[in-house]
Formats: C-alpha cells, sequence, structure tokens
C-alpha cells in the first residue's frame, strides 16, 4: 500500500492509539494521556470517514459480504503485495 | 479473545529475493529471543500477576507480539518468493527447503525449532518482571545484529520499526516493576516478596 493511500493515515493513528494504550496501562490516570487518546480517537473517526468518501466501506463487519460471497476470504492477505 | 484485523502493524514490502537474509531473520519467529516465544512468555504470565496494570501490560504487549510475529513471517515469506534452484542452492537454503520448501516454520537462525524452554513462567511478579525486561533488552540486541548483517533498505525499514518497539515494551515493563517494587512492605529492601506467597506461610 502506497504512503498516499487514505487506509494510511488510518493506519499510523491506529499505531498512536496502540502506544498511548500501552504508556495509560502503567499510568491510568495520566490525563494529559487520557486527551491524547481522545484526540487520536476523534482524528481516527475523521481518518475513516475520509477513506469511506473515497474508497468505500473501512470497517471489517460492513465488507465481509459483496454480493451472494463471503468476501473476506479474497485477498490480498496483509503479507502479500 | 482476540479479533484480527486484515492488516500489518507496519508495512513490509520486500521486492528483493534473498533466502539468506531470510535465514537470518526467521530467528525473530522463532529463535530463542523471538516474537512467538516474547507472546507466549507473556500470555502465559498474565495469570500471576497481582494488580491490574500488570495483567494489562502483558496482555498488550503480548497482542502486539502476534503483530510482529506476523511481520517477521511477511518479511520471511516475500525474500523467498519465486525461489529459483540457483538461489536456494546459492543462499544455502538447501536444508531449510528439505524439509519446509517456503512454508515459515519457526526455527532459529541457527535451525534449532522454537522451544518452550525459550520462555519463563516463575508465577512470581518479580521474577517474571525481570525476565520480560531482560527478554525484551535480548530481542533489541537481535535486531541490532540483523541491521549489522543486512543492507537491502526494504528490509531494514520494518526491522527498525520491531527494533524500536522492544525499546518501548522495555520502558513499559520496568514502569511495572516499579508499581510492583512499590507496593512492597517499606522495610523490604531486597525486593522479594512474602506478601504475594500466600501459599508459602
Amino acid at each position: 500500500m502506497e504512503n498516499n493511500h487514505p487506509a494510511h493515515k488510518i493506519h499510523a493513528l491506529d499505531f498512536a492509539i496502540l502506544e498511548t494504550q500501552l504508556y495509560l496501562d502503567t499510568h491510568p490516570c495520566d490525563q494529559t494521556a487520557l486527551a491524547a487518546l481522545e484526540k487520536y480517537r476523534c482524528e481516527r473517526n475523521e481518518a475513516v470517514a475520509a477513506y469511506e468518501a473515497q474508497c468505500g466501506q473501512y470497517v471489517r463487519t460492513a465488507d465481509d459480504v459483496n454480493g451472494d460471497c463471503w468476501s473476506w476470504v479474497k485477498g490480498p492477505w496483509p503479507w502479500e503485495f | 479473545m482476540w479479533q484480527y484485523e486484515k492488516k500489518l502493524q507496519y508495512p513490509v514490502h520486500i521486492h528483493q529475493t534473498n533466502p539468506k537474509i531470510a535465514q537470518l531473520i526467521i530467528s525473530q519467529y522463532g529463535g530463542p529471543d523471538g516474537e512467538l516465544g516474547a507472546s507466549m512468555r507473556y500470555l502465559s504470565q498474565r495469570y500471576a500477576m497481582p494488580y491490574d496494570e500488570l495483567k494489562a501490560i502483558l496482555t498488550d504487549v503480548a497482542t502486539e507480539e502476534l503483530a510482529h510475529m506476523e511481520m517477521v513471517s511477511a518479511m520471511v515469506q516475500q525474500l523467498t518468493r519465486d525461489l529459483t534452484y540457483e538461489q536456494i542452492v546459492a543462499g544455502g537454503f538447501a536444508p531449510y527447503f528439505v524439509d519446509h520448501t517456503a512454508g515459515v516454520y519457526p526455527v532459529a537462525a541457527a535451525g534449532l525449532p522454537w522451544r518452550a524452554e525459550y520462555i519463563g513462567v516463575k508465577g512470581d511478579v518479580l521474577a517474571d518482571l525481570n525476565e520480560d525486561l531482560a527478554a525484551e533488552q535480548k530481542a533489541r540486541v537481535t535486531y541490532d545484529n540483523l541491521l549489522r548483517l543486512i543492507d537491502d533498505p526494504d528490509v531494514r525499514d520494518p526491522l527498525q520499526f520491531l527494533r524500536q518497539r522492544e525499546i518501548v515494551h522495555y520502558q513499559r515493563f520496568g514502569e511495572g516493576l516499579r508499581l510492583a517494587t512499590d507496593r512492597l512492605n517499606c522495610k523490604n529492601f531486597y525486593a522479594f516478596n512474602p506478601s504475594f506467597d500466600k501459599g508459602c506461610k
């Protein structure tokens, strides 16, 4: 996937969210980290909306059936490019 | 339970087939300090942890290690794509090829299959967290060694990402150890944990 693909921003924000979550595991009441998590989650929602405007449904549960087929089985899988 | 997302945590796009490098990198899948062992170690240690923060950090780091395992496997797969006979022989890949073809099997760089002896689960918060701190440093050194041996920028980029994650995990486990020692009796200078050893009084 190229860097300018709209999913790239979602993946980057997913990473920022994961990193903040790990920090919160050992600092569960850190208000700065909680605020950062909230900010990243809002930005992720916006990134998903931008993705869907351009590429269609992002969420797996809404995207795994296409017509009369279970499209979840269709590649590319993550290790394929 | 776990939910699968159809993506890698960090992209892996390797263009050049290179079975020699694949045999080195596979150690971070099935080697002594690899991602498979890391995930199994942290998942298994959770049950003896006395504090919620420690259960959380072990769960979340173990989950991330599964994602790293998938990245390392993807690197091995892409480095062994479309192998020719000449590449198998010249890359020293023939012994692996005989047993596994181009499948991805958890072995160390020297060929030893993954073993549960690589991980420790002592059922003691201090013993286990110290094991985890050492494990993250050993994994970081292994990535350093791979980066000393590998030039291909397609391969170095995800390796550098993975190396950074070991450092972050070490930091979080260090905080976990601090949380645990802070809750020991203040006269407990030597950081052993009689208060957790309820069955042995």
